[in-house]
């Protein structure tokens, strides 16, 4: 037997059985190796009718058996199970059962098989592992790393760059920029047939692990198989030459309170494929924060790279429920328990809001708490299953986050000891981020309809003890002689006559870490912060909008227009020239002195535009979709550019973003997509001066009030 | 729209309108808690709770003992609507269900499953009425091909009540 070490890059199905791995050895080959594994699924309910599933099953490959598993909430239940040794096998027999036993409750039927995996060998993707090999066959396999550990070897990819000449959206590229290592250069597509030998030639020989492109799922990957059949060229992009390329269709969905599009996709097997553009999270922390979740989540790089947060804290939580025999439901049935109107009012509270005292002040400090909720969950160990209970193990949450929250703490406790131009900081950063992201969205996932392992409860008593120790919090600071300026979720603003630098709070962080057992963290010193008020009523303060310059002269701003996606960027360079401005002043009350010189910068700023000198692209506006367009009454202007677009043929989904300049005359927009040259002339300048004006007194008005 | 007295255990109503209801069903929410206990269960998010203690207030001074006879539960997604209604024990009391309809519009849920499911809702609701008046309140669905579970519903009802959306009136623009 032989023996083989490397990095698992991915865990697909084999059409024939079993499963297929790929693994990159340390002598850096790309190893292609099949491996037997069964999968299970469980199905629970009406005795009389399990028996009919059985009867149903018995002639379909599969081998069934009585048992008793754990369901979270309901403790044992007596079930079929039901096992297959062919994975790719699973997700149609499933199909075909659960629609002829509708009413059966099914567990573990949609685990993705990377997970299953994971759960079985204690390997991880893009770990470390070791592999027995009888020929292509995997006997055994044992991991060398964990997905926790802080420092992983890098993983040495071959990762080929492939983007247009041009937004295919837009104008027709003509041309593919290739890059590999330090090489670049640029293949014309037409005429096809050179173009399709050329590529294939290069994936040939570069033999890339990661395909990175711009607009592969919605142009080149579709655009390449339309070419392939004109051309006679055969070009299979996958590593395994097996496969075909797995499209997956383009679709809008409601989320997080907005209808969210995802464009069509394009996943490779035995390679990855990601494309910028259809990339969730990509442009927040990169490849590096990607990789970083696909090795803790056990989702792959190409579905992590596309998919939410939301889906890796599920990932995971289905990989804890595996390790501790919990069967995972397809479908959550946990209902609410019933509240009266005052249990109702008292329980479905978000966090703890302290209106900030409107206008500007000097040195405030902001501390927040690290990682609030997920902390909360750990320390208080509040999970579906726990909540209500006196002395619960640890929960099946708790145990998923424990190992995150610890280790997002500790890559950045690295960073923050690390010299600033140390080359490790950005990754560790985007590791952090990638991290971050996970855990922010594991406290939704305890309310959030789709989540397998949530109940509104645990959800409410989350926010519930945060609320409570917000306000222990404010009550230890005030008691130690400091105001509250605000206090928003899980970070508060302190001030006190004499403290300025960062050490003067110590105590007061210290005293709050040690009440409260949640760490807490020094945002900055705001040498001045200008807490904003509403603009319909100039008493009513806003909750989380501000802006101020740190000691260190660093800026922050939340809720103004720079933070906001449809401001043009025109108005937010401009705003963010404003605030470095005023950040030169080192008091509140010197920032008078700088208003003149904003002022003057405005004005320079609209002679520009309404002179042409603005490049067009940072006038761009980008609005989404909320609806259908025939769901528009009156249509917004988004709506009115994604008609023009709908006129020559370009079919906008909702939750997509439309892109156009505001003109004057005609239907006041013009579609960015269009591609039609504007005449500077035809722009609305007043509209976007009216834009800037608005985003401008933000900023000015604290500093006159 | 005075539901109250057509109110009587084995009723079956049904109020469609844009917004399912959502001034009305409080109004009746808070109604019917005055006169005694009520069970809500709530499939849109469409409770009030804030506008409805507003409500009892403006009626009674007690408001804790009022407040205290509403009785709500929520459901996020059909197959929880289904459970919920399933588990809703049958009392002597009216029993109001907000936006029935709302989790059976997702379109990540299949056609024949939300057939499936609202079939064994209708059927809970029908256990439900053999002790209390039952309340549906509905709202369209954002895509057409839904439309039949909606027929689903009415072809059930007692007292069918249909509220137009308003009618946006064209405005002149003026002139100067």
């Amino acid at each position: 037997m032989d023996e083989a070490r490397g990095w698992l890059l991915d865990v697909y199905a084999d059409q024939v059985g079993g499963i297929i791995l790929w693994l990159l050895t340390d002598d850096d080959k790309r190893l292609r190796l099949r491996m037997d594994f069964s999968v299970t699924f469980y199905a629970a309910g009406d005795f009389s009718l399990l028996r009919q599933a059985w009867i149903y099953l018995r002639d379909k490959d599969v081998k069934l058996e009585r048992s008793a598993r754990r369901d979270l909430f309901l403790g044992e239940r007596d079930v079929l199970s039901v096992t297959t040794s062919n994975p790719s096998k699973l997700p149609k027999l499933f199909a075909n059962l659960s629609r002829q036993f509708p009413s059966l409750d099914y567990y573990d039927a949609d685990i993705p098989l990377s997970l299953r995996f994971i759960a079985q060998t204690n390997t991880h993707l893009l770990g470390r592992c070791r592999v027995m090999l009888d020929d292509e066959w995997v006997r055994a396999i044992e991991p060398l790393n964990s997905p926790w550990e802080i420092d992983p070897t890098p993983i040495p990819l071959r990762i080929l760059t492939l983007s247009p000449d041009s937004n295919p959206v837009i104008r027709k590229p003509t041309q593919l920029r290739i890059r590999y290592e330090r090489g670049e250069y640029s293949l014309p597509l037409e005429p096809t047939r050179t173009f399709m030998i050329s590529l294939k030639a290069d994936l040939k020989r570069f033999d890339p692990d990661l395909i990175l492109t711009e607009y592969g799922d919605t142009w080149l990957f579709p655009q390449l198989t339309v070419w392939s059949k004109e051309s006679g060229i055969d070009l299979n992009p996958n590593r395994d030459q097996s496969r075909e390329i797995l499209t997956r269709r383009a679709d809008s969905y409601f989320a997080y309170g907005q209808v969210i599009y995802r464009g069509a996709q394009a996943h490779l097997f035995g390679r990855w494929h990601i494309d910028r553009h259809n990339a969730m999270s990509m442009g927040e922390y990169g490849l590096e924060g990607v990789m970083e979740q696909a090795r803790v989540t056990g989702l792959g790089v190409q579905e992590m790279a596309r998919k939410s947060p939301g889906a890796g804290i599920t990932a995971m939580q289905m990989v804890t429920a595996i390790r501790n025999g919990v069967m995972v439901p397809v479908q959550k049935q946990q209902v609410e328990g019933t509240k009266t109107l005052i249990e109702l009012i008292r329980a479905d509270h978000g966090g703890l809001i302290y209106q900030p005292i409107i206008g500007l002040h000097g040195n405030v400090a902001q501390i927040d708490f690290s990682s609030m909720y997920p902390a909360i969950m750990v320390k208080h160990n509040i999970s579906p299953e726990t909540v209500e209970t006196e002395d619960a193990q640890e929960g099946l949450v708790p145990k998923t986050l424990r190992p995150l929250l610890e280790k997002r703490l500790m890559l950045k406790n690295i960073v923050s000891d690390l010299d600033p131009r140390d080359c490790r900081v950005e990754i560790l950063k985007a590791r952090a981020a990638a991290l971050k992201w996970l855990l922010v969205v594991c406290f939704g996932y305890l309310g959030y309809k789709n989540a397998r392992f949530g109940k509104i409860e645990s959800h409410e008593a989350v926010t519930a003890m945060s609320r409570e120790l917000m306000l222990q919090a404010k009550e230890l600071a005030e008691d130690m002689g400091f105001t509250i300026l605000h206090m928003y979720v899980d970070c508060l603003f302190v001030q006190q006559q004499g403290f300025e630098r960062s050490a003067d709070f110590t105590p007061l962080m210290d005293a709050i870490a040690d009440k409260t057992g949640i760490p807490i963290a020094m945002e900055g010193v705001f040498k001045w912060v200008a807490f904003l008020s509403s603009k319909r009523d100039a008493r009513v303060p806003v909750p989380n909008q501000y802006f101020g310059a740190f000691d260190d002269g660093t800026i922050k701003y939340r809720g103004i227009e720079l933070r906001r996606r449809d401001t043009t960027l025109w108005v937010r360079k401009i705003q963010l020239a404003v605030l470095e401005i005023l950040a030169k002043a080192n008091t509140p009350r010197q920032m008078m002195n700088y208003v003149p010189d904003v002022l003057a910068f405005v004005e320079h700023a609209k002679h520009n535009l309404k002179a042409g000198h603005i490049p067009q692209e940072e006038l761009i506006v980008r609005q989404k979709l909320s609806r259908g367009l025939e769901g528009y009454k009156s249509p917004s202007p988004a709506a009115r550019a994604a008609l023009q677009l709908q006129a020559i043929g370009r079919q906008v989904a909702p939750g997509q973003s439309v892109q156009f300049l505001f003109t004057r005359g005609g239907s006041g927009v013009q579609a960015w997509e269009l591609g039609d040259a504007l005449d500077h002339r035809r722009l609305d300048t007043k509209r976007y001066c009216t834009l800037l004006d608005r985003a401008i007194r933000t900023v000015l008005d604290p500093c006159s009030s | 729209m005075d539901i109250l007295p057509v109110l009587k255990t084995g009723k079956l109503i049904v109020l469609y309108t844009h917004d399912a209801a959502r001034t009305e069903s409080m109004t009746l929410i808070a109604e019917l808690g005055l006169r005694g206990a009520v069970t809500i269960l709530d499939g849109g998010n469409r409770y009030r709770p804030y506008q409805v203690a507003m409500l009892l207030r403006r009626k009674t001074v007690n408001i804790s003992t009022a407040a205290n006879r509403l009785f709500s539960r929520r459901a996020f997604t059909c197959y929880e609507m289904n459970t919920l209604l399933g588990s809703t024990p049958s009392l002597n009391q009216p029993y109001l269900i907000l936006d029935l309809l709302n989790t059976f519009y997702d379109d990540h849920v299949p056609t024949y499953e939300a057939y499936r499911l609202l079939k064994s809702c209708l059927n809970q609701i029908q256990r439900l009425l053999l002790s209390g008046p039952v309340v549906v309140t509905l709202a369209p669905p954002l895509a057409e091909e839904r439309d039949f579970l909606l027929e689903q519903v009415c072809r059930q009802a007692d007292e069918l009540i249909i509220k137009e959306a308003p009618v946006c009136q064209p405005v002149q623009p003026s002139l100067f």
